[in-house]
């Protein structure tokens, strides 16, 4: 099994296995996502970003620029997909495992 | 372009020095985000200035950087030094064992540096005891402080160089200079004891990002606490204490015991939080 991921890179995963994307619209998925509960800066984006890069869970997905700033795109490979359905498979066992003890709500 | 442009873009040339196109794209992020209402600046400005400092400490194991963390890691021990003032007392020409106690844990911290761990271990031992005959237990500690503080190296100092051998040459210079100016007797005993607590300060701040570093606070911290200010604590509850009085003694207990504290747990998060992707 790899490294575990923090729940910033959950949320970025999520955000990019429905398609790539890029910086700020991804700073605004995952606000959306969750709903309102993680507001990412930009330096934690980007740092998140690298590690996901060096652990080959994701990778550029060219450069854009329709009238605005310059924009380059992430996009999730088939080892983040991987290793985004294990933690959700992980944090779902956990939630059951809680639910049965009368700890989390269904 | 505002002040807050200027810092960003400053900010962003540090991280990611050599990539124009990913400094563009992180300062335009930053202004986006504040543009839009997002977030505000002094915490973007927070959030960029830690990515900074993760991506220099990434940087540093294979770039020239490794001289700046060895010397951080190696003032350490100077700083130690300094506050003990025993490196002057033990460099007295009398005292021809306090020089042999020096030399002994200077060949035993570039053994362990070089990554000879056991024979770094041997020597510190056979240190302890000149060391103590010249200076007491004040030396000791430093020496084992020095010992501690070459975790900090970079593992590619030595034997298989990922930058180079003469940029770790250079901080052990570095910090064999600050140790010997620290104990000179004409440096004031508060600016020592300010310089000691910002070294180790700034070693905690590091150690967010690098456990080693923190780990490294935690030895100046607690051969301080268990070196002088527990025995002094005790010295001044029994009536024996000679410059300094209860209340002074039991701030110095609290400070150490507090910084002890902060650079373990430091220490603990860094590691778990660095194991993560």
């Amino acid at each position: 099994m790899g490294k575990r991921l923090r729940e910033q890179s959950v949320f970025i995963l999520a955000v990019l296995a429905s398609g790539r994307s890029h910086g700020y619209a991804i700073i605004a998925s995952v606000e959306e996502l969750s709903d309102g509960r993680l507001t990412l800066t930009a330096g934690t984006l980007y740092g998140a970003l690298e590690r996901l890069h060096k652990a080959g869970l994701v990778e550029r997905a060219g450069e854009e620029s329709a009238g605005g700033p310059p924009r380059r795109y992430y996009e999730i490979t088939p080892a983040g997909q991987r290793a985004l359905a294990d933690e959700v498979a992980t944090l779902s066992e956990a939630v059951r495992q809680l639910r049965g003890v009368g700890l989390a709500s269904p | 372009m505002s002040w807050f442009g200027r810092l960003v873009l400053a900010l962003c040339r540090i991280a990611f020095a050599g990539d124009v196109g990913k400094q563009r794209e992180v300062s335009s992020v930053v202004a986006e985000v504040v543009g839009a209402g997002r977030g505000r600046w002094l915490r973007e400005l927070g959030g960029l200035a830690a990515l900074t400092l993760g991506q220099v400490s990434d940087r540093s194991c294979s770039h020239g950087y490794g001289v700046v963390r060895s010397a951080a890691a190696l003032a350490a021990p100077a700083a130690f030094f300094a506050t003990a003032g025993s490196l002057a007392a033990a460099m007295d020409p009398v005292s021809g064992s306090g020089w042999l106690g020096v030399a002994l844990f200077a060949a035993a911290g570039v053994l362990a540096a070089c990554r000879s761990r056991a024979p770094a271990v041997v020597l510190g031992g056979l240190a302890v005891w000149p060391a103590a005959v010249a200076a007491g237990p004040a030396i000791i500690a430093a020496g084992v402080i020095a010992l501690a503080a070459t975790v900090a190296i970079p593992s590619g100092a030595g034997r298989e160089s990922s930058y180079s051998l003469a940029a770790f040459y250079l901080a052990v210079g570095i910090a064999a200079g600050l140790a010997v100016l620290a104990g000179l007797p004409v440096l004031d005993d508060g600016l020592i004891r300010v310089a000691t607590l910002a070294v180790a300060s700034v070693l905690i701040v590091l150690g967010w990002f690098d456990p080693r570093y923190a780990l490294v606070a935690a030895v100046v911290f607690g051969c301080r606490f268990a070196m002088f200010d527990l025995v002094g604590l005790g010295e001044a509850f029994a009536g024996l204490g000679r410059d300094l009085t209860v209340d002074e003694l039991v701030i110095r207990w609290v400070a150490m015991a507090a910084g002890l504290i902060v650079s373990l747990v430091t220490a603990r998060r860094s590691s778990v939080r660095i194991s993560m992707v």
